[in-house]
């Protein structure tokens, strides 16, 4: 029992890795970038969503809708700023200051909305649902729903749909596709919009069950790029699977050894994996040529 | 004037020990706390500076040099002494073994394993409660004595002063040792590294190991600074401050940590509001760096301030034929069989040639004949599949880049790998010397000995008509005459 309830919040949070690790893999691909301040985009998207819900009250579709949309600028924002000046030269400063950005926005944030965490009330976390003698909220379920339906549709959308296909051909081929006339820093752009957009949809979708604070964030965030390694970052699929697995292996833990053993258990098998397979549980080390 | 510069890095620590005299105590523990971090920078600008790699957990070595001396003064009653060497010699070796897995990984992938490694030690240090007293740390930590002499908050504050020149004289040192310039040459191209012979998990595993051990012995100093050791002193902001340290100050820069120690400790001591806008000031200021000075600090002040050595072409003096012909082995070079498909497309298929040394053989074919891919599989940047390829008597085709390189192999690119951010003679320097890098504890203290060497350089320069200076970047195609110097069999 105490297992299967752990599956089902393993399954929940795992998957909102999974999600966050897939906007990695989005920008990774295209760019070979990617946005350290993930973490804090998911807090952007409970933020706004609770100050347009809540604090503005507007109506749950409106409020979500709108908090999407600026997480979808905001991801422009950093790319534009904090991405796109030090990509020419094939330097690493976009770590640092993917990094710094985000540390900007958490205090921001922790300025305007103040540090006390508030719960975000939602339809699906008022009553249990029972399955199999647990008692569920059907937010739980909902969430890996979701997280692998954005999955799917991210890669039906990339194959069947022309802008789908342009951002293939320039993950595939960035001179290639320049040439056939693909905008390739609207696409990069794009896809730092796409992957905030992922990052605000976990936040709003975890801010019932975890309550919305300022740095709620960080430490996700941290652990989505761990499962976006994982995963082999260059693999959708292999990012959500390595996502639902580190969900599943951390509440495994938790549920077993207690929580203060999770962060330095989940954090050494991270290592421990790494020095087996470098490229990832699921990524291929590219044919280089010189 | 080259006795400017000295002159006025011994004026600043005049100063700085001056004051120490006349400082209260709390101007102490900020002098205390800007000397350790500038120490953390130095080895972290060995990591970063030099090798560009960027690590995200290194406060986890400079809490266990903290817990260290904590744990062995207090509960094992040692003296601060060899407490300190023990931090020392413990962060390095938790170093080499975190590089293994580390090093096989680079860019975003090393920062995911250091970072994790920092949480890996704070929370472990949280929960260990037996050893490092849990969340509430370690109290009543004695402080250092010497000869019956308790050290007082002056006397720590001198140490951890004494410690950061040490590791700045020897940061110095480093940087013009041979091993100074594998470490960019690694950072440069890695691929290219490999041909000239260098080991690049060998070079970076060295930096990483150099870079524990500089903050754990700026860990080891933190303990006796309050007395006092706890986890909350070693969370991940902190690993992002040391980066910013070097950053800010300059990157691979030898006083640039000392400047971006400065800048992290000291400004929001003059800020002084409250701490919550700590964080935010400095991650304005990282972006703000990195946008508008990436040099940092010193490099600004070096462009504005400083003169580029220049040193104009001087033809050298050796005989380069005679040279050349010394190093000459005659050994073949003989492929046979040699076979390699990159998934469905078979690139290559029992070819086999041989060619004679002394003499120059051409390998000609159409455009996607394989020409390239010869060459590669030849030097170990590929594995064939079938076939074998041997220098003399010796088997090649199954060793590892930079030990074909070593056994005589020298290669140019369809591109120049040239090594962009080191100077034409740097270059050179360290493709002559072919993977042989003498030892690190020497690089460490002793200057390079390497007259010889740069007499061979220039000449071969002169010989290849490469006029232009030898202390600026290579740019340009003229330059690429350079590269043909790599093919001189140097042994």
């Amino acid at each position: 029992m105490l297992l299967f309830s752990a599956f089902i919040s393993g399954l929940g949070l795992g998957s909102m890795y999974g999600l966050l690790a897939l906007g990695f893999y989005v920008t990774y691909s295209v760019s070979g970038t990617v946005n350290f301040s993930q973490g804090s985009s998911m807090m952007l998207g409970a933020v706004l969503c609770y100050t347009f819900t809540i604090t503005l009250g507007w109506g749950m579709a409106a409020g979500i809708g709108f908090a999407l949309v600026l997480c979808a600028l905001w991801g422009a924002v950093v790319e534009r700023l904090a991405v796109r000046p030090f990509v020419r030269g094939g330097s690493n400063a976009w770590l640092m200051s993917t990094v710094a950005i985000g540390i900007i926005l958490e205090n921001v944030a922790l300025f305007w909305y103040g540090n006390e965490p508030r719960g975000l009330p939602s339809a699906l976390v008022r009553d249990l649902v029972d399955i199999a003698g647990l008692g569920v909220y059907p937010l739980q379920l909902a969430i890996p729903v979701t997280g692998l339906a954005i999955a799917f549709a991210l890669q039906f959308l990339s194959r069947r749909t022309r802008h789908g296909k342009a951002f293939l051909a320039v993950v595939q081929n960035q001179d290639a596709a320049r040439l056939m006339g693909i905008n390739v820093s609207r696409a990069i752009t794009a896809s730092f919009a796409v992957s905030t957009v992922f990052a605000g949809i976990a936040g709003i979708l975890i801010a019932p069950l975890f309550n919305v604070s300022a740095d709620m964030g960080t430490l996700f965030g941290i652990k989505a790029f761990a499962v976006a390694i994982l995963g082999g970052i260059t693999s959708a699929w292999g990012v959500m699977v390595a996502g639902l697995v580190y969900g599943l292996v951390e509440a495994t833990v938790t549920a077993l050894l207690g929580s203060p053993y999770t962060q330095i258990v989940t954090f050494a098998l991270v290592i421990v994996a790494l020095a087996a397979m470098p490229n990832g549980l699921f990524g291929q080390a590219g044919v280089k040529k010189v | 004037m080259s006795w400017a510069r000295p002159l006025a890095l011994a004026a600043l620590l005049g100063g700085v020990l001056a004051f120490s005299f006349v400082a209260n105590s709390y101007h102490l523990f900020v002098l205390t706390t800007v000397a350790l971090t500038a120490m953390v920078g130095a080895g972290l600008n060995v990591l970063l500076g030099l090798t560009g790699q960027v690590s995200l957990g290194h406060v986890g070595f400079y809490a266990i040099g903290a817990y260290a001396t904590a744990i062995l003064t207090t509960t094992y009653g040692m003296s601060f002494w060899p407490a300190l060497a023990a931090a020392a010699v413990l962060a390095g070796a938790i170093g080499v073994v975190l590089a293994l897995p580390a090093l096989r990984v680079s860019g975003p992938y090393l920062a995911m394993v250091t970072i994790a490694f920092g949480f890996i030690v704070e929370h472990g240090a949280t929960e260990w409660r037996g050893l490092t007293g849990g969340a509430n740390g370690i109290l009543n930590i004695p402080p250092p004595t010497l000869f019956g002499y308790e050290l007082g908050e002056r006397d720590v504050a001198q140490l951890a002063v004494g410690f950061a020149v040490l590791l700045f004289a020897l940061f110095r040192c480093l940087e013009r040792s041979p091993w100074g310039l594998a470490m960019r040459a690694v950072r440069d191209s890695e691929v290219a590294a490999g041909a000239i012979g260098l080991n690049s998990v060998a070079v970076r595993t060295a930096a990483f190991a150099l870079s524990a051990i500089a903050a754990g012995l700026a860990g080891a100093q933190f303990s006796p600074l309050t007395s006092f050791v706890s986890p909350s002193s070693f969370s991940f902001f902190q690993s992002v401050l040391f980066v910013l340290v070097v950053i800010v100050g300059g990157v691979g820069r030898v006083l640039g940590p000392l400047a971006g120690a400065a800048v992290v400790v000291l400004l929001p001591e003059f800020l002084a509001k409250s701490a919550e806008y700590r964080l935010l000031f400095f991650g304005i200021l990282l972006l703000a760096v990195l946008w508008l000075a990436p040099e940092g600090i010193v490099g600004a002040l070096a462009h504005r301030f400083g003169r580029p050595r220049q040193t104009a072409a001087s033809g050298g003096g050796v005989d380069v034929p005679a040279w050349l012909a010394e190093r000459a082995t005659g050994a073949a070079l003989a492929v046979e069989g040699l076979g390699i498909s990159f998934g469905g497309l078979r690139a290559l298929d029992e070819l086999a040639f041989a060619a004679r040394g002394g003499q120059v053989t051409s390998l000609i074919g159409p455009n996607g004949a394989g020409k390239t891919t010869v060459l590669n599989l030849v030097c170990g940047f590929y594995r064939p599949d079938q076939g074998s390829v041997r220098l003399g008597d010796r088997p090649i085709s199954r060793l590892p880049s930079h030990l074909v390189a070593r056994a005589g192999v020298a290669r140019t690119y369809q591109t120049s790998q040239l090594f962009a951010r080191m100077s034409v003679i740097d270059n050179l320097l360290i493709a002559l010397r072919r993977g042989r890098l003498g030892s690190l504890a020497a690089a460490l203290v002793l200057p390079p000995r390497d007259a010889e060497l740069r007499r061979v350089a220039e000449s071969l320069l002169a010989f290849v008509g490469s006029g232009g200076p030898r202390g600026g970047p290579p740019r340009g195609l003229a330059h690429w005459g350079k590269r043909q110097v790599d093919i001189a069999p140097a042994r």
